[in-house]
């Protein structure tokens, strides 16, 4: 018979948690996936997730992508804790860059979407405290505004300007090198 | 579909701090956008998720009548130009300030700050400093664990004077004679004009210094044609640049990890090249 230690790791592992998206989908997910957001990972602490974690901000679609990331991740920080010594080094560091390519190209698929749904990764990732979605997600939109103009940066997000022509022409005027 | 306020600076946050342009321009897309990246908060975050700040340019020193004046080169064309020739010498750059003195034999010594713009004056050194041979540096006053020195701009001071400077109070026990003591304790050499050597400094816990060579170069393979070795008179070394090698005419910087060599400069021949090193964060008021 295993010991009562051995035993609870097990429960630990296989235990599962339910989240509750806005639309009211459940989804089943370990709770080592559930805790790469902080969020949950508090209400699990304290032993509120019982009957499901409701999550009112986000709907089935996002979550089913926020999970997806999650699921994926998770069994990363899982690869790191449990290095085994069964490999050499070198061989083990082969796997371990096979295994970080694979996470990146994952990301980069994970952040083929339209930007409606990349705004409403941002918001997830932020309400759920997700730091590594946070800053995937928060990094593609910063790419795509670094080097262009004010005018492309605007059309691009729906942004109304504000400021009015003297302005502009002021602080453009103070800011003459950056627009060379 | 517009992001919150609060997720806007999440993603500005993650602009490149090698690329201040982009933050100026982002600045200016709309009002709450300049308000934003314009305060306080936005500069000490912005410090804190990126932590090593850029090399934004080098003051380059060069001989000007009987004296001595630093001109600003910047890294890349997408940089701030700052005070070509403000008919100084620069002694010192460290977090975010220059140290420049005006007249070799009647030093007054000024502390700028070319990002903010500001300038302090310093009162007039006594006469025991009337000499050719001396050295100064400028640093951040509060101690070590009161500031992480990534925004340090608003805080003090301090201006440290040293009748002997720095490179001869280390060359005794480095193996070659340095051309210059530099960055985080990395001094590059040069040997019979046609090899550069890296050394790094090592204090063992009794405080005796060892020198330990990282690597040496060979000038003669990566310099361009055309460049004479003889003239490569004057090296510094920049975290996360590489080497900066002035001659006659050209400001060269080597890259270490490809030995690609890119002209920074042309013109001028200068004998001391100061890097400095900031955040560029634009505060700006509409």
């Amino acid at each position: 018979m295993a010991s009562a230690g051995s035993g609870d790791e097990k429960a630990a592992a296989a235990a599962m948690i339910t989240l509750i998206s806005s639309d009211n989908e459940k989804f089943e997910v370990t709770e080592a996936t559930a805790t790469l957001s902080q969020t949950i990972r508090h209400m699990i602490e304290d032993g509120c997730t019982d009957g499901g974690v409701p999550l009112p901000n986000v709907t089935s679609k996002i979550l089913a992508r926020v999970i997806e990331y999650c699921k994926k991740h998770a069994t990363a920080a899982a690869g790191e804790e449990g290095s085994s010594s069964s490999f050499s080094d070198a061989a083990f560091l082969e796997v371990d860059r096979a295994f970080l390519e694979e996470l990146e190209e994952f990301d980069d698929a994970f952040l083929e979407v339209d930007r409606a749904t990349l705004f409403d990764l941002i918001l997830a990732a932020n309400y759920l405290d997700i730091k590594g979605l946070l800053n995937l997600t928060c990094q593609k939109v910063a790419d795509s505004v670094k080097g262009k103009t004010p005018e492309q940066i605007r059309e691009m997000y729906n942004i109304v300007n504000d400021l009015t022509p003297e302005e502009e022409a002021e602080i453009r005027r103070e800011t003459q090198w950056a627009f060379e | 579909m517009v992001l919150l306020e609060e997720l806007v600076e999440e993603v500005l946050l993650r602009l490149p701090p090698a690329e201040p342009a982009s933050l100026v321009r982002a600045a200016l897309v709309c009002k709450p956008w300049c308000r934003l990246i314009s305060c306080r908060r936005f500069r000490r975050r912005f410090g804190e998720l990126h932590r090593s700040p850029p090399v934004l340019g080098y003051f380059c020193n060069k001989f000007w009548f009987t004296d001595s004046v630093t001109c600003f080169v910047p890294a890349s064309p997408a940089f701030p130009p700052r005070g070509d020739q403000v008919l100084c010498h620069a002694l010192d750059a460290r977090h975010g300030r220059v140290l420049l003195r005006g007249k070799p034999l009647s030093p007054r010594l000024t502390v700028w700050d070319p990002v903010a713009g500001d300038r302090w004056e310093l009162p007039p050194l006594s006469d025991a400093w009337n000499k050719r041979r001396w050295n100064a540096a400028v640093l951040c006053a509060a101690s070590a664990t009161a500031c992480d020195h990534l925004d340090c701009r608003e805080k003090p001071f301090l201006v440290v004077y040293d009748l002997v400077t720095r490179e001869t109070s280390i060359i005794g026990s480095l193996p070659v004679k340095p051309m210059k003591l530099v960055d985080g304790g990395i001094a590059v050499a040069i040997e019979d004009y046609c090899r550069l050597s890296l050394w790094s400094m090592e204090m063992s816990p009794n405080g005796d210094i060892k020198w330990a060579q990282l690597r040496v170069i060979d000038l003669k393979k990566v310099l361009p044609a055309g460049v004479l070795l003889e003239d490569a008179c004057y090296v510094a070394y920049a975290r996360g640049v590489g080497i900066l090698a002035a001659t006659v005419g050209r400001l060269l910087n080597i890259d270490l990890e490809s030995d690609k060599v890119k002209t920074l400069y042309k013109g001028g021949f200068f004998h001391a090249i100061i890097p400095y090193t900031s955040f560029y964060i634009p505060v700006l008021q509409y």
